[in-house]
């Protein structure tokens, strides 16, 4: 594919997508929050980890979002927060997607009983709850945020896995695979080049939910007190802002708003994709 | 209904249980090798090396691996999950002693939640592009992307801080009695309301997402169109003919969420202090019981697998296509 084909179809998914308003909010809503989170730094006045004596300032105009108990400018922290939250949701969708997909795909194109024992991995894993199998290794391994990133990785894709098998079996049996059959091409070219990129679409839609679902569970995470303490995550803010939530309420509500809005994003984008029937 | 295909049925599921426990039960053996040395843990962190040593051979730690496995399956067949380290208990009594709190807590809130959510998500499509369906998509988007323990915050300091309706932290009050016989039932059910309401909210926002995608799919089929044709009247067209097609896929969900349901246990439970499950699993993972924390975990996969038998079971009497 040439620069300019990938351009023009790259605008034709634009304005498709721009057609439906849901997913156009969610798409302007994540470039705010992406933009916000590089952006940021450079012009916000204060940083992050700066100690005041000015702890559990309400919100004003000096501080936007207030401080917390250390004086710190809340805003700051939550935009700092921002990098670690892309990490998390781009690092773990992303483990999750090459993994269903591979597993999926696999199984659904070769058949037999190498399908029927990814089938069963896939069903093992999702029996498994995901949230407590991390809360259990981030207990004994220690709090590390790339420990945690693999784990819900790890975890996630038998949804990713299950979309792409049931895309493939429809799929296997149609022309344009048989045609390519006949050209001569081999399985693993004609799953690569040929069924994979018709069947991405609906994986992606599940993967933009997935990664709304990551900061979720980070969230937790980090509510159960096993979040990373090295990083100013979201739901690190919430957790230190838990002991003081009558005196000052504001130190939960705007992180939380923030992970709210970013996984009302996601899956919005989700959905939009999901609907869209320009192929990607 | 043929007899000899609920025992086929039946009999494959009992099989695919015990594969799928077995595999549980293997996991978290492998994550409690893998995750760090036992005799160190019992030993605690001040133990010497001596110390260790003694233990890792009285507790026959200095075993081979694959017979260690055998005899810890055995042991979790039998119901023997060792002692707790902080409790210094057996691990089963502990867990057991919870075990009915917290199933209180969740049973409630999936039912709550399966029933409103089923409901609200077959009225919202019977409103589709109203103003109603509108509202009712965006709260339940919103819902679903709150943290549960976020949920409860707010509820607590609504309701329980602020306009002070409930209390906001135990299971009964202090001077609760148990031989006040209603009383004390009353007492626990008010101690019960916000914990089961957080935990309703975010259940309600997904079965009621999943019941609206799978009843606006169903609406597209034919058997739709000759019930509409026959001139019924809207209600029981959406909530007879679309819900009872459109149900199954929710209640393969219900199954699955049954594990999560000890998550969500974990996050209200810990926001309210209620002593269940959750409250254990949060009060083990800062003391580091291993014993403890594994087996809430088996005991959670053991929980998703058996009420995703039991709805693939309802699924089965209910849809005379998979039967076939």
């Amino acid at each position: 594919m040439s620069s300019k084909e990938i351009l023009r179809r790259g605008k034709h998914l634009f304005l498709e997508f721009k057609k439906d308003t849901g997913a156009f909010v969610g798409f302007t809503g994540i470039c705010f929050i992406l933009i916000l989170g590089v952006v940021g730094p450079f012009f916000y006045p204060y940083s992050p980890n700066e100690q005041s004596f000015q702890g559990y300032l309400p919100p004003s105009v000096g501080h936007i979002m207030g401080t917390d108990n250390l004086g710190r400018d809340l805003l700051a922290r939550i935009i700092s927060g921002v990098k670690v939250a892309f990490y998390f949701s781009f690092l773990a969708a992303g483990i999750s997607l090459i993994a269903g997909l591979l597993i999926g795909s696999i199984g659904g194109f070769y058949g037999g009983w190498i399908d029927e024992v990814l089938s069963r991995v896939t069903d093992v894993t999702l029996t498994f709850p995901a949230l407590l199998l991390i809360i259990y290794i981030a207990s004994m391994l220690g709090r590390n945020m790339l420990i945690a990133i693999t784990v819900i990785g790890l975890t996630m894709w038998p949804s990713n896995a299950k979309v792409a098998r049931a895309q493939i079996l429809s799929l296997k049996q149609r022309e344009f695979v048989q045609a390519s059959r006949v050209l001569g091409m081999g399985n693993s070219r004609i799953l690569v080049l040929h069924i994979i990129p018709n069947i991405i679409s609906p994986v992606l839609a599940n993967s933009a939910l997935q990664m709304g679902y990551a900061i979720l569970i980070e969230a937790m995470l980090a509510f159960v007190g096993l979040g990373d303490l090295n990083v100013a995550t979201w739901g690190q803010l919430i957790y230190s802002g838990q002991s003081s939530l009558t005196s000052a309420p504001w130190i939960t509500f705007f992180p939380g708003v923030f992970i709210i809005c970013f996984v009302v994003f996601c899956n919005l984008v989700g959905e939009g994709i999901s609907k869209l029937r320009v192929k990607i | 209904m043929n007899k000899r295909k609920l025992a086929v049925f039946l009999g494959k599921k009992v099989l695919t249980i015990s594969i799928m426990l077995f595999f549980a039960v293997f996991i978290t053996f492998f994550l409690m090798r893998v995750t760090g040395d036992p005799a160190e843990l019992i030993a605690g962190p001040l133990a010497k090396e001596a110390d260790i040593e003694r233990i890792r051979i009285e507790y026959g730690l200095d075993r081979p691996i694959y017979e260690q496995f055998v005899t810890y399956f055995t042991k979790v067949m039998t119901g023997d999950f060792g002692y707790s380290l902080k409790w210094g208990r057996p691990v089963f009594q502990v867990v057991t002693e919870r075990l009915g709190t917290s199933l209180t807590l969740s049973l409630s809130a999936q039912v709550i939640s399966l029933v409103f959510g089923v409901l609200l998500g077959t009225y919202s499509v019977k409103k589709r592009g109203k103003w109603q369906s509108e509202t009712s998509s965006i709260i339940s988007l919103v819902l679903y992307a709150t943290p549960v323990f976020l949920i409860a915050m707010i509820l607590m300091y609504v309701f329980g801080m602020y306009l002070r309706l409930f209390p906001i932290s135990g299971a009964v009050s202090l001077r609760g009695d148990p031989s006040q016989g209603i009383f004390y039932v009353l007492d626990v059910l008010w101690h019960a309301v916000l914990p089961i309401t957080a935990l309703s909210c975010w259940y309600g926002a997904i079965f009621f997402r999943v019941t609206r995608a799978s009843v606006s799919e169903v609406l597209n089929s034919n058997f739709m169109l000759v019930a509409r044709s026959k001139g019924i009247s809207e209600n029981t067209l959406y909530f007879k003919h679309a819900l009872r097609n459109a149900i199954l896929p929710v209640i393969a969900l219900a199954g699955l969420y049954m594990g999560s349901s000890f998550v969500g246990a974990l996050m209200t439970e810990t926001v309210f202090g209620w002593p269940g499950i959750g409250r254990l699993m949060y009060d083990s993972i800062l003391a580091r019981d291993a014993n403890v924390t594994s087996t809430i975990l088996i005991l959670g996969s053991l929980s998703v697998i058996v009420a995703s038998s039991i709805a693939d079971l309802i699924i089965f009497l209910l849809d005379p296509r998979v039967r076939s």
